[in-house]
């Protein structure tokens, strides 16, 4: 019992890091969907802020993306 | 932990889908197509900066949460794919790119920037091109895999 209880305090440890990170992923995405609804919604183009918007939360996302990749690089031409 | 993963994934892969424009309203303009299409995208490099992010597997301490390093080299692949067909897309559509699109008009548009540079056809290759290099990108995406199905 008390190794089981021990085997999901583990896993509990392992993922409470990604709680931010996932509660952040979701208020990116709902942004996103409120966005991408309210233009289809209108039926008119989109406006200069949401695409101001969503540029800014794209060039965000691209940064997270391309920050891993440069800590990549090093790692892959060594090995 | 993993649900709340997948239910954003899901989320991301249905972004565009969910919303109809008002009844008898005309057709959306590829402007409006390319938004939806860079929400989508956006949505799913949000999720592929939490995977790539994570700590590698296969090392002596790497966690029960982990990146294969394959998959978040094919990521890093899908991403720049899309990201380049992106390219291509705005300035067709857009004249210029979207952020130089924000910044024309912010301030009264210079030159050709605003202004499609291509007929519909070319349009409409180029966002259904993005729209392939996204759907590349969710797949490649192990949470949106999952998720998708």
């Amino acid at each position: 019992m008390l190794a089981f209880l021990a085997a999901i305090a583990a896993i509990i440890q392992t993922l409470t890091p990604l709680i931010p990170t996932v509660v952040g992923i979701a208020a990116t995405v709902k942004e996103l969907f409120d966005l991408g609804s309210q233009v289809v919604a209108s039926g008119a183009d989109p406006t200069h802020d949401q695409w101001a918007s969503l540029v800014a939360i794209q060039s965000s996302a691209l940064a997270q993306v391309h920050a891993a990749s440069a800590v990549n690089q090093p790692a892959a031409a060594g090995a | 932990m993993r649900k709340a993963l997948i239910a954003l994934g899901t989320l991301v892969a249905l972004l565009s889908g969910c919303v109809s424009p008002p009844p008898g309203s005309p057709p959306p303009s590829a402007k409006t197509d390319l938004f939806e299409v860079e929400a989508t995208f956006t949505g799913a490099i949000s999720m592929a900066g939490a995977y790539v992010n994570l700590p590698a597997c296969g090392l002596p301490n790497s966690p029960k949460v982990c990146k294969d390093p394959g998959i978040a080299g094919k990521i890093d692949l899908a991403v720049t794919s899309a990201t380049a067909a992106l390219a291509t897309a705005e300035r067709l559509i857009l004249g210029c790119t979207a952020v130089q699109y924000v910044a024309a008009t912010a301030t009264p548009p210079t030159g050709a920037c605003g202004q499609p540079v291509a007929d519909q056809t070319a349009q409409q290759q180029a966002l259904t091109a993005v729209q392939s290099a996204v759907n590349a990108l969710q797949a490649a995406i192990p949470i949106i895999q999952s998720g998708g199905n």
